[in-house]
């Protein structure tokens, strides 16, 4: 080693061992220059051992343990950092076998294991240098048992606090599926939905909501909504006068053409200038001032039915890959309603174009039946001459059953108005117990025809009220011939009667009666119950559905209470008084 | 965490490693990935590797006298050396303590060396 090159840090134990092992001091000389030369040696030696000392004392104080390994990972120095770190005494820690210390990168963790104390968490550094001449590797170890442990509180809060976040979120994210999920299934009206959908978003996550549906041909239709006393609501009158075109480069179009989302976290002023570059005469889009944007695509199947475009203009309300998801997931489920409420447009559609259908056919078979009675009429009455007692009976069935026809194509008529929405209300005043004998009178040749006992029970005195005639008529004369058709013996019985804010008609009979799973299924159209005469008994099977939609259009009920092979009793109830008829006559006065 | 036990072959100059952790800290984790893909990264002969968990097994670590974790040990053959720290560089690890067990070529060996190769 040079003396004269300033020695390496951790070489003071050979540092300090050299001039003992190495040439030890001569004996004296008497030469100037050899006392000047061993003056300045001894000097230098001084110097030396200063340094020692001073680096020594410095090592042995550092807070950090410092160790030194030999080649073969024992260990040769430890300081009393050291010691404390490793809980043995620096002769016991001398020659203990500490392993080569691998370090990638700067440093790394260790677990220092104290005998009897819990594991030291460390750092460990290690640095290449020599101990007695030999390579050795110095090793700095700090404690940082702490801070770990702080990390970990930290990192467990962190972790805590997300979960706890993330926890809340999807709560709050399954709550407004939910509650979207019931509002937008409770209606399969298209504009109602589109309503609702931005209720929903306006409600629960954004400050304003703008959807745009795709109308086939020219702009988009456009609906906006805002969360409610949102201050800038009315720019969206503007925003809904400013139609989106297809074929323009705007956001909305773009998102609309590829179905991908798009989300945008900050909306900029770059960004605006940008998306509203085409077309924003007004400036309503950019004036609404959005903080941050997404617009998802509406689209079920290849079908693309629009864009929503959902807005935060609240600076602290940034939306993040989670709103969008949950964006997403709203409008596919809300794509899915869309699909179905046009489905049932559609469906509807084309039930009432062949209602309409119904009524012209069958008005045009009234017209020239109406013709055959009239004129068998005037035969019979002998005005074209007369005739024999066989023509009299030929011509008296030509009528009996021409008046059936009209009978049958009156019920198609009344149905299929119904069934198009085309069937008034007129009001006038109704004598109840005059209708009920009439009807009696009208249907009592059917039950005498089959042997059945026909019976009436009226009101004394009831007097007057307010209701359509003709449709209460047509409810009774229904209910009794239906119950007269299906009674093979025994009676059928007529009540009706007003209590107290109801008019109340009833129909009993002892026929074979209605098995209860059956039930729901007689109000239906076209349909007879499922048994040995069906088909047999005639008609159309649309008596009951039309008693049903007459029942409804007059404000009221039908029900009915039956057991199989007993017979049933149907009860309808109309409202007397405000829910009445008059109030149902102006809900239709627009037909 | 359990003293697990791998078995690479039963023949008979097999290297026997232990590495001994401390709980089941990222650090533990971390060395047993490591020592996991230096062994399996295929070494020149056969191998066994246990490992200990000096908080379960406590006076094995006092019979070794370890002073910390992680610590890998070459129990076999002598002379016996140990590594204490990170082991996530193989030819430092395997250079001092098995340099016998480094192959020739860097590739990864496949083999019937790996068969039994299971950690818990």
């Amino acid at each position: 080693m040079s003396e004269s090159s300033p020695p390496p840090i951790f070489e003071w134990d050979a540092l300090g061992r050299t001039p003992e092992t190495g040439a030890s001091p001569g004996p004296l000389a008497s030469t100037d220059a050899s006392i000047s030369a061993e003056s300045e040696n001894q000097v230098l030696r001084a110097a030396l051992l200063e340094s020692e000392n001073r680096f020594r004392s410095t090592v042995e104080r550092s807070v950090d343990g410092v160790v030194v390994l030999d080649g073969a990972g024992r260990v040769r120095y430890a300081n009393a950092a050291a010691e404390g770190l490793f809980g043995l005494a620096r002769a016991d820690l001398v020659g203990r076998d500490f392993g080569y210390p691998a370090v990638a990168g700067d440093a790394t963790e260790i677990d220092l294991l104290p005998p009897g104390r819990a594991p030291v968490v460390a750092d460990m550094r290690v640095a290449e240098t020599t101990w007695d001449g030999q390579p050795a590797r110095l090793v700095l170890i700090r404690d940082v048992t702490e801070r770990k442990a702080a990390e970990e509180r930290e990192r467990d809060l962190i972790r805590e606090h997300a979960a706890r976040v993330e926890a809340e979120a999807h709560s709050r994210r399954v709550e407004l599926l939910d509650r979207a999920s019931r509002s937008l299934g409770a209606t399969l009206d298209l504009e109602e939905l589109l309503r609702r959908l931005a209720e929903v978003m306006v409600d629960e996550i954004a400050d304003v909501c703008v959807i745009d549906i795709d109308d086939q041909n020219g702009p988009m239709r456009r609906l906006a909504a805002a969360r409610r006393g949102y201050p800038r609501s009315a720019l969206l009158k503007g925003l809904e006068e400013r139609p989106v075109w297809l074929g323009l480069n705007t956001a909305e179009a773009r998102v609309f053409r590829t179905g991908t989302s798009e989300l945008i976290p900050e909306v900029t002023e770059a960004w605006l200038a940008e998306a509203t570059r085409n077309d924003d005469p007004a400036g309503a889009f950019s004036s609404l001032q959005p903080c941050s944007m997404m617009m998802v695509s509406l689209y079920s199947g290849s079908l693309r039915w629009g864009v929503v475009t959902i807005m935060s203009c609240n600076p602290s309300v940034r939306f993040g890959p989670s709103d969008q998801s949950l964006a997403e997931e709203l409008m596919r489920r809300a794509a899915i309603t869309v699909e179905n409420a046009r489905l049932f447009r559609v469906a509807q559609e084309a039930s009432k174009a062949k209602s309409d259908f119904l009524a012209i056919v069958s008005h045009e078979l009234r017209t020239p039946l109406s013709a055959i009675v009239g004129y068998t009429g005037l035969l019979e009455e002998g005005i074209g001459g007369e005739l024999s007692a066989t023509q009299h009976d030929y011509l008296a069935s030509v009528r009996r059953s021409a008046e059936h026809l009209i009978r049958l194509i009156e019920q198609v008529i009344t149905f299929a108005r119904l069934e198009g929405d085309h069937e008034r209300v007129d009001v006038g005043p109704v004598d109840l117990a005059q209708l009920a004998m009439d009807v009696a009178t009208l249907t009592r040749p059917l039950a005498d025809k089959k042997r059945l006992a026909f019976s009436v029970a009226v009101p004394e005195g009831s007097g007057a009220f307010e209701s359509d005639e003709k449709k209460l008529a047509q409810i009774l004369i229904n209910l009794v011939t239906n119950a007269i058709k299906y009674t093979d013996g025994g009676e059928v019985h007529l009540a009706v009667e007003v209590v107290e804010e109801e008019v109340v008609l009833q129909v009993k009979d002892t026929g074979r009666g209605i098995p209860a799973e059956k039930v729901p299924e007689i109000f239906e159209p076209f349909r007879q119950l499922d048994h040995p005469n069906t088909r047999r008994e005639g008609g159309a099977g649309i008596g009951l559905s039309i008693v049903k939609n007459l029942t409804r259009l007059l404000g009221g009920e039908v029900g009915v209470a039956s057991r199989p092979g007993e017979g049933s009793t149907f009860t309808v109830r109309l409202p007397l008084g405000p829910r009445g008829p008059k109030a149902a006559v102006e809900e239709t006065a627009a037909d | 965490m359990p003293a697990t036990t791998e078995d690479r072959t039963d023949a008979v100059a097999t290297t026997r490693f232990t590495l001994y952790v401390a709980g089941d800290s990222a650090r533990s984790q971390r060395a047993i990935r490591n020592i996991r893909q230096i062994v399996d990264s295929g070494l020149s002969g056969p191998c066994h590797l246990d490992i200990v968990d000096v908080l379960e097994s406590p006076e094995q670590a006092e019979r070794e006298r370890i002073l910390a974790t992680p610590t890998l040990l070459r129990d076999f053959p002598p002379p016996r050396r140990r590594v204490t720290g990170d082991l996530s560089n193989r030819d430092q690890v395997l250079g001092f303590i098995a340099p016998e067990l480094r192959p020739n070529t860097s590739e990864p060996r496949e083999g019937p060396r790996r068969l039994g190769s299971q950690f818990g």
